[in-house]
C-alpha cells in the first residue's frame, strides 16, 4: 500500500523535517525532529504543530485538519529518510497523550505490512516490549530499520 | 496511484522558534528517557 504523503523539507544533518498539512482547517505547519536520547543510536521521534508566526512547536494541538492518515504516513517517510542516514538508530517514539499515541498506532497498523518491509518495531505494553502486533494498545513504540541485504 | 514526494535539503531551519524547539526537545526527551530508565530497550536490541 502507498499512501499519499506531504513533500518534505529536512535539515542538512537529516534529523529536523517539515511540512506542511493541507485540510479542512487550512494550512498547518508540522514539524518532526529526531532527538538523540543516549549515544551512539538511541533517538526520540518528535512531532508537532509548528505556530507560524510565534514559531512555537507543540504537540498538544489537536488540528483536526481531516488528513491524519496523510500525516502518518508523511512521519513514516520522515523516519524513512532519518534511518537512512542513521541506519543503526533506534528510533522511540511516544504520543504527548494516550489519544495521540493510538493515532500513531493506528498508523503503524495501517501501514504495518508497508512498515515492516523496512523497520522492526516493538510496542510498550504494561512495561514490557513486545513485537508490534495490530490493533493492541501500546504505550510506545521502538522502531529499527532491518539491516539492508545489499548494505 | 503512487505519488513520488519531495524532499528538499534545507540550510537551516529557520520556521521554529529556537527556544521553543529546545523547550519541546527537553520535554520529549525527558519523556522518553523516563521510560526508558524504567523499561530498557526491547530484550532484541539490547546491546
Amino acid at each position: 500500500m502507498n499512501l499519499d504523503k506531504y513533500d518534505l523539507k529536512v535539515s542538512q544533518n537529516f534529523i529536523s523535517f517539515q511540512f506542511v498539512s493541507e485540510g479542512k482547517n487550512g494550512k498547518i505547519l508540522k514539524g518532526i525532529i529526531f532527538t538523540l536520547i543516549e549515544a551512539p543510536n538511541i533517538w526520540n521521534l518528535g512531532f508537532g504543530d509548528i505556530d507560524a508566526i510565534s514559531g512555537e512547536i507543540s504537540d498538544l494541538v489537536v488540528s483536526d485538519n481531516g488528513d491524519s492518515e496523510k500525516i502518518l504516513a508523511t512521519v513514516a517517510q520522515s523516519a524513512l529518510v532519518f534511518s537512512e542516514k542513521y541506519p543503526d538508530a533506534l528510533i522511540y517514539a511516544e504520543g504527548s497523550t494516550p489519544s495521540r499515541t493510538r493515532l500513531y498506532r493506528i498508523g503503524l497498523s495501517r501501514n504495518f505490512e508497508k512498515i515492516t518491509e523496512t523497520f522492526m518495531i516493538w510496542g510498550l505494553l504494561d512495561d514490557e516490549w513486545y513485537p508490534f502486533q495490530k490493533n493492541t494498545d501500546y504505550q510506545a513504540f521502538v522502531v529499527k530499520r532491518k539491516v539492508d541485504k545489499f548494505g | 496511484m503512487l505519488k513520488t514526494i519531495k524532499i528538499t535539503k534545507v540550510e537551516f531551519d529557520s520556521t521554529i522558534n529556537e527556544k521553543q524547539k529546545h523547550t519541546f526537545i527537553e520535554k520529549k526527551v525527558t519523556q522518553a528517557k523516563k521510560t526508558l530508565k524504567r523499561v530498557g530497550l526491547p530484550k532484541d536490541l539490547e546491546y
